[in-house]
Parts: structure tokens; C-alpha cells; sequence
């Protein structure tokens, strides 16, 4: 259990994609040991249809933990937030029961359009005072804390008055909600805004991180854009190391959203997470939390 | 109970978002006030990112869910098409799969396709797949009560399988997934789209079998549905067959 946010250790995971559907139903897995799924996928639509029948999350579920990662709250965006979307999404979590909720601390759209990507706000006073509104007002309404996650970003706005990192922490205190913390855009971000990706993971409070993302991404010489199509680097890999010794309760994942490889494939990555984490741990101490947390 | 509204996030989220969806070659010389500047990579390249997310991925989705409408199209008035569609109705759904419903009804509207109605009835037909692929397919089997003493007699009403859905084309569209340049002239289908292993597939019927159903999926009762068949003028027999096939292939899925 970690200390902060008092959420369960499910160790290491994988963001779960229809390609992989029947292996999960069919019990191929054998590393996997929880899954993230994207809150959208199954969230209702504004008629009632679901985007993959619920069946097949009812069967999984039964044999992992769940967790719910929404892409659409678009928390940041001036726009109303949609009292439509919060009932269905409260709806899905009192079905499902995960062991905790998130979405990304960004905007999708704005004047009623969604644009279906996730762009950086500007890191102003007057962007967090909204955020933490918005956040609290979620988390009330669903009788849950979330968690939010640090987006990549291409662009930084002239508006900004602190650094990203400063403006998740004080959104995570001030809201009250958890972090979710993308090891891979941090490293995005850094490579195309120039900061040492070091310094955000150091200034991120450890008692507000519920879960940790790793994820590859494309490397294109003067910039990297965020493309989960891809193995994870060696410099990604060195700062889920970070995050591991650091951070050694909280549950890690990898995502892989496009050219999807096969489950042996994603099962390798999710290995690698989990004797990474083992590495650190068992040099920092040989106390049977190891022992009883990876159940090795 | 809100808040008073951030007028700087505002002004930059509405700026920003007209930035994205403009056309790259006219994008201003230059650079908006609201980015900045210190930045390594042309901000023209950086906001470029942007652009092409936006757009690509609602394209993909929109090829990935009208493969047949794209083959028979071809790709670059597929593209023009979609682009066209997605000005007009841009999305206002939380999911991308949504978008999709717009694009059957557009189809009547552009310029180079609203002459083509096969267009729409095949833009139609694999939406109505997809819906179904999504939908639940239940069986709550409990026909073998039909045999009970207390539903003797009884007026019963049968249930389909939620995921059934009715189809006709004036031009026989499913002929297009065979073959993309199959002829455009008029000739009717009746078509029967469920859901199997996560799929949605059709069944071309019998213009009486097909009558009956989309009888039956109105919840009409058994006498009301016999009316129906009467005045299909078709051997008796035939129904009980019906009932046989669609009981066995699990499209009804309970009886009341």
C-alpha cells in the first residue's frame, strides 16, 4: 500500500488493446500483471452504445486488476465540462470498480470542439487556479481523488510563470489529486523544450504519485514526438530507474498505442520494468517488502 | 457555480485552436504573440505537430471504419471527401469513434459524391457493422420453456438479439466488399447485420424473411406477427422454418 494516496501496489502492467483482447480471454499472459484500460473504449456513447461491449471487460477483470485512463476530460479547456461525460464515466467506475481513475492535465478542444489530442496548457497562475478548480469539482462529484498525468508538449506558451514541473505539483496539492507520471514525456518534453528531465522527476512530491507510464516514442534529431509506436530507449529506461528507487510503491506500466506488437513482445517490455525495478530495490535494501511487494 | 473565467486561457486556447486547424500553407509569417520563442525548432514545425495529430488521426479513424467506401472512392476523393466532412461537422464527441456517424449523411451533401446514393447506402452499411460489432449479442435461451403447459396458448412476443439490425440497399452495396467496381445500377438487398466474435457481418434474405424480422423487432406479439406473414402470401410451412434458422442461429434471444 503506498503511504500518500493509499493506493494498492498492482506492480507492473500494460495498457490493454483490443489486438490483444483474446490473449488476455484466452489466459495467454503470464507477466502482465494488471491493466490499464481507456476509460473512452468502454464509456458509453451519447447513445448508450458502448465502444467494445462490456462483456469482454467483465471477463478480464475477473483475472486482473483494472485501472481507468480517460483521454477526453480535456480538464484545462474553458469549456464546460461535460455533465453528460462525468455521469457515464461515474457509471462505468461504480460497474468496474478500478483501483483508481485517471486523465491527462491538458486540454482537447475548446468552443465545443474536440480536437482528440491533448495540448499543454500554459503554466500561469491563472491556468492553475482553473485547473484546481476543475479537478476538486471532478473529484467531488465522483467521491474520488483522480490522478492526472503530465502530457508531452511541443510548444510552451509566452504565458508561462513557472516551470511545468512546479505547476503539476502545486495542481496535485492544491486539488488534492494523485499524479500520474509519464516517465517518456518527460523525456519528450525535455528533448524538445531543453530542460534536464532530472530536475522535474526530483521536484514531483513522491506521496502524490499513483502510477507510473513508460512508453516509447520517435526520435527525430531536433525533437521527439510522443508516438507509443516504439520500444522503450535506454534514456527512458534510466529514468523509470530513477522512478523505481524512488518511487518503489507505486505500480509502473507500459504503454504501447500504434503499430501494436504481439503479447510475447509487450510481455519483454513489462518484464524489463519489473527487473529494473527489482535491480534497484534489492541494491537499496533486501527487506522482504521487496520479496512480498514483486512476489518473487 | 462557476468560477470566474480565465480571460487569458481563453483568448489562447481559442487563438491556439484556430492555429491548429489552419491550413499549413496559410499559416501566418509570423509567430503568434502567445507561443514562445526560445524554442530550438521553428515554431511553424512545432505547432506542424499539432496539425498533422489533429488531423491524421481523425482521418485514420474515419479509414479505418469506411474501408470499402475508400476502396470504392478511391484515396484521394475519400480524403477530400472526409476533410470536407470533418469542416462541417467537426467532432464534438468524447470518443473518436463517434465521428464516424456523420460521414453516411455527408455523403448526400458533397459536391462529388451526392449524385452517387450507392455511396451513402455503402457508407451506411459498414457504420450499421460497426454499430453492431459493438453492440451486445446476449443469448438468454429460454425457448426451451416455449414447450411449457403454461405458455401453451399464450400470445408470447420474442425478443431478438440486440445486436440485430435490419438492412436494405437499393443498389446490393455488399457487393462492393467483393469487389469494388461491382456495377452501380439499382438492385434491392435485404440484409441482416449481427454481431459474431466481436464482428459485424451481414446475411443477404428473402425479402419475406426480412419483412418478418424487422416485424419481430418491433416487439409485436405472435397473432400480430402472423397477420404479417398471412399477407405475405408464402407457404405456412416457411414460418415455423423461419423460426427454426432463427432460434438455432441465436437471433431471438428470449420470448415474453
Amino acid at each position: 500500500m503506498q503511504k500518500g494516496l493509499e493506493l494498492p501496489f498492482l506492480g507492473f502492467g500494460a495498457g490493454l488493446r483490443h489486438e490483444h483482447f483474446d490473449d488476455f480471454l484466452k489466459h495467454k499472459n503470464q507477466v502482465i500483471q494488471w491493466v490499464e484500460v481507456v476509460t473512452e473504449n468502454f464509456l458509453p456513447w451519447e447513445d448508450e452504445v458502448p465502444r467494445y461491449p462490456y462483456k469482454i471487460l467483465e471477463s478480464i477483470r475477473k483475472d486482473f486488476p483494472v485501472v481507468f485512463h480517460g483521454v477526453s476530460l480535456s480538464i484545462g479547456s474553458v469549456d464546460p465540462i461535460s455533465p453528460s461525460y462525468l455521469k457515464r464515466w461515474k457509471q462505468l467506475i461504480s460497474e468496474f470498480n478500478p483501483a483508481w481513475v485517471s486523465d491527462h492535465l491538458c486540454w482537447t478542444g475548446v468552443k465545443n470542439e474536440k480536437l482528440h489530442d491533448l495540448f499543454p496548457l500554459p503554466y500561469s497562475n491563472e491556468a492553475l487556479s482553473w485547473v484546481v478548480e476543475r479537478i476538486s469539482r471532478v473529484q467531488e462529484f465522483l467521491g474520488r481523488r483522480i490522478l492526472i498525468e503530465n502530457v508531452s508538449s511541443y510548444v510552451s506558451f509566452s504565458d508561462d510563470e513557472m516551470t511545468e514541473w512546479d505547476f503539476l505539483a502545486e495542481v496535485a496539492k492544491r486539488s488534492d489529486c494523485g499524479i500520474l507520471l509519464d516517465v517518456n514525456n518527460i523525456y519528450v518534453s525535455s528533448r524538445n523544450h531543453g530542460f534536464d528531465p532530472l530536475d522535474y522527476l526530483k521536484a514531483i512530491p513522491k506521496d502524490r504519485v499513483g502510477q507510473i507510464h513508460v512508453a516509447g516514442h520517435t526520435d527525430k534529431g531536433d525533437h521527439c514526438i510522443d508516438t507509443h509506436d516504439h520500444p522503450v530507449c535506454d534514456s527512458v529506461w534510466d529514468l523509470y530507474r530513477w522512478a523505481a528507487k524512488n518511487l518503489p510503491e507505486v505500480s509502473a506500466m507500459i504503454e504501447w498505442d500504434d503499430r501494436i506488437p504481439t503479447l510475447e513482445r509487450l510481455e519483454e517490455e513489462v518484464s524489463k520494468l519489473k527487473r529494473i525495478w527489482k535491480e534497484e530495490n534489492d541494491r537499496k535494501s533486501s527487506s522482504k517488502f521487496v520479496e512480498a511487494t514483486i512476489g518473487l | 457555480m462557476i468560477e470566474n473565467h480565465p480571460q487569458n486561457l481563453s483568448k489562447l486556447q481559442s487563438d491556439f485552436k484556430d492555429l491548429v486547424l489552419e491550413e499549413k500553407n496559410k499559416l501566418a509569417t509570423h509567430k503568434p504573440e502567445f507561443l514562445n520563442d526560445s524554442e530550438t525548432v521553428d515554431w511553424k514545425k512545432r505547432l506542424g505537430i499539432y496539425q498533422y495529430a489533429v488531423l491524421e488521426r481523425q482521418i485514420d479513424s474515419l479509414k479505418d471504419d469506411f474501408e470499402i467506401t475508400e476502396k470504392v472512392m478511391g484515396k484521394e476523393p475519400f480524403r477530400r471527401m472526409v476533410i470536407a466532412c470533418l469542416k462541417k461537422y467537426p467532432s464534438t464527441y468524447h470518443s473518436l469513434a463517434e465521428l464516424s456517424q456523420n460521414v453516411p449523411q455527408f455523403l448526400t451533401e458533397f459536391e462529388e459524391t451526392k449524385t452517387q446514393p450507392w455511396l451513402y447506402e455503402l457508407a451506411e452499411l459498414e457504420w450499421r457493422l460497426i454499430r453492431a460489432s459493438l453492440s451486445e449479442n446476449f443469448i438468454v435461451n429460454n425457448l426451451s420453456e416455449l414447450q411449457n403447459e403454461e405458455n401453451q396458448g399464450k400470445d408470447l412476443t420474442f425478443l431478438l438479439n440486440p445486436s440485430i439490425d435490419l438492412f436494405f440497399s437499393k443498389y446490393s452495396v455488399q457487393n462492393f466488399f467483393d469487389d469494388p467496381k461491382a456495377p452501380r445500377a439499382e438492385s434491392a438487398s435485404y440484409l441482416l447485420i449481427f454481431e459474431k466474435d466481436r464482428s459485424g457481418v451481414y446475411e443477404v434474405l428473402d425479402k419475406n424473411e426480412w419483412t418478418l424480422l424487422k416485424e419481430l423487432r418491433t416487439d409485436i406479439p405472435l397473432s400480430k406477427l402472423n397477420q404479417v406473414f398471412a399477407s405475405l402470401n408464402v407457404d405456412e410451412a416457411k414460418l415455423g422454418e423461419y423460426f427454426m434458422k432463427w432460434s438455432n442461429a441465436g437471433f431471438i434471444s428470449a420470448f415474453k
